[in-house]
């Protein structure tokens, strides 16, 4: 009760503030305003972004906890959400507020500082088609709003004191395949999402909603038409026919074969259900007005033969316009991808290593392939790719009908897991998993598809990603150094892993396992310090904030569906003694 | 039933009703027979390699593997999806399922499910929906993942028919289900595939 009087009384002194800095007084920032957000990366208090930062560096500023004093961690309290299903929230902390969303689309306001639930909102879901579990990664909070968006593909604003809806916006059609599992990202006065529902041959988008009223300000299709001309001056998705992944890896593609097909008209309205979604939060880089956005996989996954050409833009990194839409580059990582090899971990904007040694603007990203890709953020040059920190076998060996082994797996790599950079290490800490697959392919046109999705809704894989069961999984959190691109260590893990990491100013790096554990690790060796066992899959990535000055660490603790981690509905907040 | 409650009829009158209603029967049972026959032309005989029997034990040794191959986007027991496969077992058999999982991509489960009528399908299936008690396998609404897998074993008791059901959220809207009976007609356990059903396991 004496808690709860506090955070009352702290969030009274913050409207104070608010109406302080509306009345001009300069310097003073406020909780969850556009002006907080820019800076939120310079304070420990308010973790009011997905990934920390709007460049997503999940860097928490803080020291109170560290290498001397992280062993004493011990749980403050837990939150039970009620809501079993795979719990893949990132929280949110707004001034002494904690803000949680739940697999089926529930938002929770909680007391940071007591655990004491203040409110509950249950989305009412419509018809919902996802491939791959119940997720929601998260909220944002900007200013008397906390934003989030839904399975049925809707955004949706709540009134972040009472929980009451405010404006409810239908983003897609969810009835064909659409769909949302991510937090949004905020830039100025828009709410910018991507879409999901690659799997079921949808044409991906990024769009950008009004704050204020859930109206659309603009939209960009991933998956460019025919008659959209691209950054390099190309028109539409079939590209250049790239044959290398990066310039190195050799992709195995039928090129006069592809090129017949496009002069043929063979696939020639494929572009719009071409896939590549955008189904992870957006980096936002407030000085040059631009996202960065991680594209993912063209439809269908495994079968190329109906789209030829690179299958633009799918298995890229962009950068687009956030005032606009407009795309300012865009980076292939793997054209005309038959693997699932999307590209979906958030990006991360930080300073890295630039090709003649001097400190450059960059963008990172982990991808499922097992690199670190190290990009100019002006230009989207790839600067280096890091060592593989999975195993590489066959790889890029195209799927055949009988199956074709090759690793990594369709997983990863790295997953939707966001990774967090430390920029006094300057180590980026990904989470992998280690799948041995076969790839098989199986051909079904579109038509045919659509007969079978009117009967079930399911599915458009083009083939199927079969276990080996005499090969064992395992994963990894791998430190990678963005300015030489080696992997300056690793700590291996029982199961694969899937969640996302937390890095802090007190030199430390937490990440949670399928198998309940939740272990803090020395940033620079790697070394474990700390753990604790939550009872459920801790596969979300975890967060910092404080209340009253003093330090706390939350993570979702409840499981995963797609790696059948054992399921719970924990909040899990830690402190020191 | 209907008819004893009547008022009595005139002879007459009563034997062209009884003409009637013979006729309308004899009409019903040709339409029937006719609907039975199109229904056994639709499906054919499956002499299934996963699927041994001990009549002597009246027990039946099924196994099932949940993404067989590619058919319905893995989303199929032995490849079968959306009903084009019927297990038939005769009543008061022991059923024994062996289920396995081959999608390296999710989880899935096996229920034994009430069959559901179109636009009724359940979005997530758990222990709530199984309709024969212990026919499930581990973890029912959230699936095993591969390779892994899980042994179920139940007694044919009360006959009519049933689904196999994959209860991870989506899996059985998604066609994830084949068909389940238990026949009172029926010698020895039998499998039949719906004409036209993409090659499963043989």
């Amino acid at each position: 009760m004496g808690l709860w009087t506090q955070a009352t009384v702290t969030r009274c002194l913050g409207l104070a503030a608010t109406a302080a800095l509306l009345v001009g007084l300069a310097g003073a920032s406020q909780a969850a305003t556009w002006e907080e957000m820019q800076k939120s990366g310079e304070q420990a208090k308010n973790w009011v972004n997905y990934g920390g930062d709007l460049g997503q560096m999940r860097y928490w500023p803080s020291t109170k906890i560290n290498a001397s004093n992280v062993g004493h961690l011990r749980i403050k309290w837990i939150f039970q959400t009620g809501v079993v299903g795979s719990f893949e929230n990132t929280p949110i902390v707004d001034d002494g507020v904690m803000y949680v969303s739940t697999p089926y689309d529930h938002v929770f306001a909680v007391d940071a500082a007591s655990g004491k639930e203040l409110w509950h909102y249950q989305y009412k879901l419509g018809k919902n088609i996802f491939c791959c579990g119940p997720n929601n990664r998260g909220v944002v909070v900007v200013g008397n709003k906390v934003l989030f968006t839904t399975l049925d593909a809707h955004i949706v604003a709540l009134d972040k004191k009472s929980g009451e809806k405010i404006w409810d916006t239908e983003v897609a059609d969810s009835e064909v395949g659409y769909s949302l599992t991510m937090a949004p990202a905020i830039y100025k006065n828009f709410a910018i999402i991507g879409i999901a529902g690659a799997e079921y041959g949808i044409r991906g988008f990024i769009s950008a909603y009004n704050i204020d009223d859930g109206k659309m300000a603009w939209r960009w299709h991933t998956i460019p038409s025919p008659d959209e001309t691209n950054p390099d001056g190309t028109k539409g998705w079939e590209g250049t026919f790239g044959t290398k992944a990066d310039g190195i890896n050799d992709l195995h593609r039928d090129v006069a074969g592809e090129k017949a097909a496009v002069a043929s008209g063979k696939g020639k309205d494929s572009w719009m259900r071409g896939g590549g979604s955008n189904w992870t939060t957006d980096a936002v880089d407030v000085k040059r007005g631009l996202i960065f956005a991680a594209i993912g996989n063209p439809s269908p996954d495994l079968d190329g033969a109906d789209r030829p050409g690179d299958n633009r833009w799918s298995d890229s990194l962009v950068a687009v316009d956030a005032n606009t839409g407009k795309v300012k580059w865009a980076y292939q990582y793997i054209p005309h991808d038959v693997w699932d090899l999307d590209a979906v971990s958030p990006p991360i904007l930080a300073r890295v290593k630039g090709e003649d040694g001097k400190m450059v603007d960059g963008v990172i990203h982990a991808g499922k392939t097992g690199f670190v890709y190290v990009h100019d953020r002006d230009t989207g040059k790839l600067i280096r790719r890091s060592a593989a920190m999975v195993p590489h076998e066959n790889l890029f060996a195209l799927p055949t009908e009988q199956g074709t082994r090759m690793l990594p797996g369709a997983n990863g790599g790295v997953e939707w897991s966001p990774c967090a950079f430390n920029p006094a290490t300057r180590l980026d800490y990904c989470v992998n998993l280690h799948q041995p697959m076969n790839y098989i392919v199986k051909h079904e046109t579109w038509d045919d598809y659509r007969k079978r999705y009117a009967q079930a809704p399911n599915m458009w894989l083009g083939g199927a990603f079969v276990a080996i069961p005499t090969e064992k999984q395992y994963g990894n959190i791998s430190a990678v150094n963005v300015d030489d691109g080696k992997v300056a260590w690793q700590v291996k893990t029982d199961q694969p892993m899937i969640g996302g990491t937390l890095t802090t100013k007190g030199n430390l790096v937490f990440a949670g396992q399928g198998n309940g554990t939740f272990a803090a690790y020395d940033a620079k060796s790697g070394k474990p310090l700390w753990s604790f066992q939550a009872g459920a899959g801790v596969n979300a990535a975890p967060m910092g904030f404080e209340v009253g000055g003093k330090p706390y660490i939350a993570v979702a603790a409840g499981g995963n569906f797609q790696l059948n981690f054992k399921y719970g509905t924990s909040v899990l907040v830690f402190g020191l003694d | 039933m209907r008819l004893a409650g009547r008022a009595p009829p005139g002879a007459a009158a009563f034997f062209r009703q009884v003409s009637c209603m013979l006729a309308k029967s004899a009409a019903a049972v040709a339409l029937l027979f006719l609907l039975l026959l199109a229904a056994a032309r639709a499906q054919s005989e499956l002499h299934a390699s996963w699927l041994t029997a001990d009549a002597q034990a009246k027990r039946v040794h099924i196994d099932i593997v949940a993404g067989w191959n590619a058919n319905n986007g893995a989303l199929n027991f032995n490849g079968y999806f959306t009903g084009d496969m019927t297990i038939v077992v005769p009543v008061g058999w022991t059923v024994e399922l062996d289920f396995k999982n081959n999608d390296a991509m999710l989880p899935h489960s096996l229920l034994l499910t009430k069959p559901y009528p179109p636009g009724h399908v359940p979005e997530i299936a758990g222990v709530n929906e199984v309709a024969i008690p212990r026919a499930y396998t581990n973890n029912p609404d959230q699936g095993i993942p591969a390779p892994k897998g899980d042994k179920v074993s139940f007694k044919a008791q009360a006959p009519g028919d049933y689904w196999f059901f994959c209860g991870a959220p989506g899996h059985g809207k998604g066609g994830m289900w084949t068909k389940f009976k238990i026949d009172p007609a029926a010698n020895a356990p039998s499998v039949t595939i719906a004409q036209g059903a993409e090659a499963g396991r043989p």
